[in-house]
């Protein structure tokens, strides 16, 4: 059984980012996996088991007032996860949030002259970067470390960069085999049809990152 | 005189443009204006003799003022207001093309109008309003707004220059935080009981802030029966048919009639008002039902999360025959993943100029995606060429670019057009 937890859903996903744990919970389902999605919301406590992958989404201001230091306290349970094997997803600000929280990042962000609003289409290592990214911050449009995934570009990032959600499936198979033991059945129309509306989509955010 | 030149040309321009384009509206005109003429807007809006409303928030702009606008007019007030939808500055020099004289003055005794937040406080910064009327606050057009936070303090700036008073929605913490740092020297509150709203929030963006108490409310939604709905107004009551099905018509009804109340004063006709909220038309493209190739179709507009949401609550399942169509003015689609989509089963065509994401978002839900057509009148026509469906009607789900783009296809009027 595939593990996916998010990190206090009613504060971290302004734009939608828990989406990207819908995703891996689909691509796994498809691919005949076996997955469970848990959410832990401010103040209560993380589970007993470590998860495969973490999510820590975007939020408002307001909801970081009361998500940051909930997230503080929680930062040792998560490095210890991490070198497990735990995969952490941090988006936008839930990336931001991290640099000082985790040795592994500077401890501060330079700010942008001007927010930038827009799609970011790029090259990276090779594969094709997309996303949206709204941000005043100098934040990476991806950081990926061994098990950080950290993230300027918002939203279900994930959708259209189907190569890091196949990356991140692929490293919690690599370190847990068993999750294969009952493979079932894979929907290979699903996969064709979201592979095919992904290109198509970042054909899209090409153009209007261009104009 | 100043003027003249500039109104002439912008006219000029609109002309030409309706001869190569017959039923279509556009915006250059009024761009063309605002760019020759800056200083018209104030001007123009300046010159009502009973000053100007503003009503603005995150959603039911459109529907609050319509209705504040039947109110008053059914008084006998002659009213300028904005076409649906056309509410932010270009949209107002747009409507002065087409309505003012040549001195860029149009007639009437007063302006009603319905602004997109940014907009109302840049406008409202120009010709200050005599009345403000404050929805809602979501969490919508964050690629715009970013955070709830900025959009407080736009709202704010808007209500802290109202002459006469700030109507506020008593069931938002986001515009009672808004009251409690500008402490509007007249102000009264409107809002939906408890017992209507059953702990729904309307979809408000959380303030994660300790709950600032409910102040007492002079308008309220004391029940709600499918579409009948009454308000009780101090020591009477009001009882009227909805135009629509849904929680956040209501908001808006009493919104309006609070806004109608005190616009009007001592001359507010309450058996009138009412009379003008039972008459109320459907409101366009919200649960609208209209005929193509003999049959019938319901057009739904989504404009953010919360109006696909709440829309997608109201829908009458299950729905043989859907059509989802997300366009051009959605220019994030991520907010698209933080709808729960989960009442659909199924889509039979996807089309708009989002039509890719909107699919990634359907199929990664689980929703079966039957066909995907980018083209959006192709797509139109492969929809009415299916089978008739088991029950129900055929459903269009549309964002506001698909819808004008459809109904112009489909001969019927564009809302851009539509004078209230």
């Amino acid at each position: 059984m595939i593990r996916l937890l998010q990190l206090f859903p009613e504060h971290l996903d302004l734009n939608g980012d828990a989406g990207n744990l819908l995703i891996l919970q689909r691509r796994a389902q498809w691919g005949g996996l076996s997955v469970t999605f848990e959410k832990v919301g401010l103040g209560a406590g993380l589970p007993q088991e470590r998860p495969d992958v973490v999510l820590i989404g975007h939020g408002s201001s307001a909801a970081w007032r009361q998500a940051y230091p909930a997230l503080k306290a929680l930062i040792p349970a998560i490095e210890q996860w991490v070198q497990q094997g735990t995969q952490v997803i941090a988006i936008n600000s839930g990336f931001a949030a991290l640099h000082g929280l985790l040795p592994a990042l500077p401890s501060t962000i330079e700010r942008l002259d001007e927010r930038f609003s827009n799609f970011v289409v790029e090259d990276f290592d090779g594969h094709v970067l997309a996303g949206y990214k709204n941000t005043d911050l100098l934040l990476e449009n991806l950081l990926l470390s061994e098990n950080l995934i950290g993230s300027a570009l918002h939203g279900p990032l994930l959708a259209k960069n189907l190569w890091l959600a196949d990356r991140i499936l692929g490293r919690v198979v690599a370190l847990r085999p068993e999750v294969r033991a009952a493979q079932g059945e894979v929907d290979g129309k699903r996969f064709s049809q979201v592979a095919a509306l992904a290109k198509a989509a970042i054909e899209l955010a090409t153009e209007i990152a261009a104009n | 005189m100043f003027y003249l030149p500039a109104i002439l040309i912008s006219r000029l321009a609109r002309r030409a443009i309706r001869r190569f384009r017959p039923g279509g509206g556009s915006a250059a005109p009024g761009l063309l204006l605002s760019k020759l003429a800056p200083g018209l807007l104030a001007k123009t809006l300046g010159a009502f003799p009973q000053g100007l409303v503003i009503v603005t928030g995150s959603a039911g702009k459109s529907t609050t003022t319509k209705m504040v606008v039947a109110i008053a007019r059914a008084h006998g007030l002659e009213v300028f207001t904005n076409p649906t939808t056309a509410n932010i500055r270009q949209g107002f020099f747009s409507s002065i093309v087409e309505q003012s004289n040549l001195f860029g003055k149009i007639p009437g005794d007063i302006a009603i109008l319905e602004v997109d937040e940014a907009h109302a406080d840049t406008l409202s910064a120009e010709v200050a309003p005599r009345l403000v009327t404050l929805l809602n606050v979501l969490e919508d057009q964050l690629d715009r707004f970013v955070d709830p936070a900025l959009v407080r303090e736009k709202l704010a700036n808007v209500a802290a220059r109202a002459t006469q008073s700030v109507l506020m929605n008593a069931d938002d913490q986001n515009i009672l935080l808004i009251d409690a740092e500008i402490h509007p020297p007249e102000k009264s509150y409107f809002g939906v009981s408890p017992d209507v709203l059953h702990g729904d929030d309307l979809g408000v963006a959380p303030t994660y802030l300790e709950e600032i108490a409910r102040p007492t409310v002079s308008a309220e939604v004391v029940s709600l029966n499918d579409r009948r709905c009454m308000v009780r107004l101090g020591e009477r009551e009001m009882i009227f048919e909805l135009p629509n099905r849904g929680t956040h018509y209501a908001l808006d009804a009493v919104a309006a009639i609070a806004t109608a109340r005190e616009l009007l004063g001592a001359e507010f006709d309450l058996e009138l008002a009412e009379k003008v909220m039972a008459e109320l038309p459907p409101v366009f493209a919200r649960g609208e039902i209209v005929e193509i190739q003999g049959k019938p179709v319901e057009f739904v507009l989504v404009q953010n999360p919360t109006s696909f949401q709440l829309n997608l609550e109201n829908l009458e399942l299950p729905l043989d025959r859907l059509m989802i169509a997300i366009g051009r003015d959605v220019h994030d689609p991520s907010w698209m993943w933080t709808v729960d989509l989960s009442r659909l089963t199924h889509v039979d065509i996807i089309s708009g100029y989002n039509y890719a994401e909107l699919g990634l978002r359907l199929i990664y839900e689980n929703i079966a995606v039957d066909d995907v057509e980018p083209d959006l009148f192709a797509a139109i026509d492969k929809f009415m060429s299916l089978p008739e469906p088991k029950s129900g009607i055929r459903t269009v789900v549309f964002s506001a670019d698909a819808m004008r783009r459809l109904r112009r296809h489909l001969g019927f009027t564009s809302p851009d057009e539509v004078q209230r």
